[in-house]
């Protein structure tokens, strides 16, 4: 019986299958999606780890990053480019910065990324699955080469629980949380 | 011929035109440069030479993978490897050296303009916004190379509209494959390098 109830508790708590079909399935056609993501970046432009709370919205076209921590910002994310607002308050567009397919390949990953949108995700990554964990890593010859790798962590509900990005001089953490979609 | 003297230089130029018209009767422009490269007359056959002689992408093809499955991006890949072209960044920007070397292009006011407080506390305040996305180290490399932004002002300067703030592209990734050797180019060939995207040929 023991034997039993522990491997039924080992089966309940073992990350659920992912599959491209199901998080295809779970993440088509999201509208709208919000949540609260805590971020902390290592690497050679940091002393320290930086930790910062962002809040994050997506809509399709239109991701707006907002920093609250420790310094407040806003990164708007679109089709017509990125628009920065500083800690004044005053937006200033990018510029020909965003004219850079480079650039423009990691604004368009960072879009498909918080949408879990698996096929703009594929165009630049070859994607591996296993329990609970997608693994990304680039496609050679992709635009988003300066990622060696990506982990993104769903629980059970298949909602996304962690991003893990690394570059060859930064290692960024997200978790996320009070995720919120609409259909 | 009153008119004539009314309306001497127009007449001179009409007249010089129509003398090099007379002359070169027997030259005919094929539809684009690049069919010419097929035309039996050996110097129409170099006129794309000609033509793409001081070009940043001279000696480069550019292959669209986007649209390609797997099993083709490798076939596609290993025809090119085969063919000797190796693979260069599509966009590389200038060095940190070849921006102060440009800056001489710029006004005095750009200049000022870039190097005030305010513009350099701006600039902080952004490059601070910007770093704190993924992959916000590739841009702070990039500022790294260009911390006062010149390149930005440079681009603006000689791409006119194109390049101001504001304007944007979301064209779909290329790659630019190379017979040369690695070289930098500066920021001018981004147009370029979106017109040859559609053509995949030797240049």
């Amino acid at each position: 019986m023991i034997p039993a109830l522990l491997s039924l508790a080992l089966v309940a708590g073992a990350p659920a299958p992912l599959t491209p079909e199901a998080l295809r399935d779970h993440y088509a056609g999201v509208r709208s999606l919000t949540a609260d993501v805590v971020q902390v970046k290592q690497g050679k432009y940091w002393a320290r780890p930086l930790e910062s709370r962002i809040r994050l919205q997506y809509t399709p076209g239109r991701v707006v990053w907002e920093t609250l921590a420790p310094i407040p910002s806003t990164v708007v994310v679109g089709d017509a480019g990125m628009t920065v607002t500083g800690s004044d308050g005053r937006p200033r567009d990018a510029g020909p910065v965003s004219s850079d397919p480079r650039f423009a390949a990691v604004m368009r990953f960072i879009r498909a990324l918080f949408a879990v949108d698996l096929p703009a995700i594929e165009r630049d990554f070859a994607l591996s699955y296993a329990p609970g964990l997608l693994v990304a890593t680039p496609r050679p010859g992709s635009n988003v080469q300066l990622f060696r790798e990506i982990r993104l962590q769903f629980d059970a509900a298949l909602e996304l629980t962690t991003v893990d990005l690394e570059t060859a001089t930064e290692r960024t953490h997200l978790s996320f949380s009070r995720v919120e979609r609409a259909r | 011929m009153r008119w004539v003297a009314l309306f001497r230089r127009e007449a001179l130029i009409l007249a010089v035109c129509g003398v090099l018209a007379f002359f070169a009767r027997g030259v005919v422009l094929e539809d684009d440069p690049i069919r010419s490269l097929t035309h039996p007359d050996g110097v129409r056959a170099a006129l794309f030479d000609h033509y793409q002689e001081k070009s940043a992408f001279r000696g480069k093809i550019f292959v669209e993978f986007g649209d390609l499955l797997e099993p083709e991006r490798t076939a596609v890949a290993a025809a090119l490897r085969g063919a000797g072209y190796e693979e260069v960044p599509f966009f590389e920007p200038p060095s940190s050296e070849q921006l102060l070397a440009l800056a001489t292009l710029l006004p005095a006011d750009n200049v000022r303009r870039l190097t005030s407080g305010d513009a350099l506390r701006a600039r902080a305040r952004e490059v601070l916004a910007v770093a704190t996305l993924p992959g916000g180290d590739a841009y702070l490399t990039a500022v790294q190379t260009d911390p006062l932004g010149l390149g930005a002002a440079l681009l603006a300067r000689l791409a006119g509209a194109a390049g101001e703030p504001g304007a944007t592209t979301d064209r779909a990734p290329a790659r630019c494959t190379s017979t040369a050797a690695r070289s930098r180019s500066t920021m001018s060939g981004w147009s370029g390098s979106t017109i040859c995207s559609r053509r995949c040929r030797r240049a």
